[in-house]
């Protein structure tokens, strides 16, 4: 016969990893969190670019180097969605929008992809929050989210 | 001298009130970085 307290303490064990399995599932379901993606690497990464998909959808293809990141600033109107790749030309970087739920690596030979709504207007600093030498406190990029062209 | 077909009932109620302690706090500092996250997306 198992201990009361034994199995109480099961029971509860067994039902908040329930509560925190349901809760990643709704997070990455109905709220869309998206989990990062490594993607087969080739040169094309290597090109710093921004590119327009659709109305509303964009690709921005991130080069980390030591020590910025390229493109630098990139403008994009308010609402979009915005598929980020990044890579890296040296060593490993960090990649994270402050405020936006973006953590990524930039790896040299890697692509880490994900995808992120821009729904409020504003800047939006970018840095590397990966050591990377001694230029990593400077490093870092822009996001402007603008207004939809007139 | 206790009886030894009786025992007294005991209850850790220390161990009881830590443990639930415990476990408040881990779902405290869980879902709040869990929300921290959802407000973010
Ligand atoms: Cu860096």
């Amino acid at each position: 016969m198992i201990d009361k307290f034994e199995r109480n303490v099961i029971i509860t064990a067994f039902c908040l990893s329930g509560l925190f399995i349901f809760s990643l599932l709704y997070a990455m379901g109905a709220r869309k969190a998206d989990v990062t993606e490594c993607l087969p690497y080739d040169k094309s990464y290597e090109t710093a670019r921004v590119n327009q998909v659709d109305k509303s959808t964009y690709q921005i293809f991130y080069v980390a180097r030591m020590w910025n990141f390229e493109p630098a600033i990139a403008y994009i109107p308010v609402g979009s969605e915005v598929d980020l790749f990044v890579t890296s030309l040296d060593v490993v970087h960090g990649f994270n929008i402050y405020n936006k739920n973006v953590n990524l690596m930039g790896v040299p030979g890697g692509v880490a992809k994900t995808t992120i709504r821009f729904d409020q207007p504003g800047v939006y600093k970018v840095v590397c929050h990966e050591f990377c030498g001694t230029g990593h406190q400077n490093m870092q990029a822009e996001i402007i989210v603008n207004f939809p062209k007139k | 001298m206790q009886d030894p077909n009786h025992p007294e009932k005991f209850v850790p109620r220390g161990a009881i009130a830590f443990f639930v302690l415990l476990v408040a706090i881990g779902l405290v500092i869980w879902f709040g970085i869990y929300f921290l996250m959802l407000s973010r997306i």
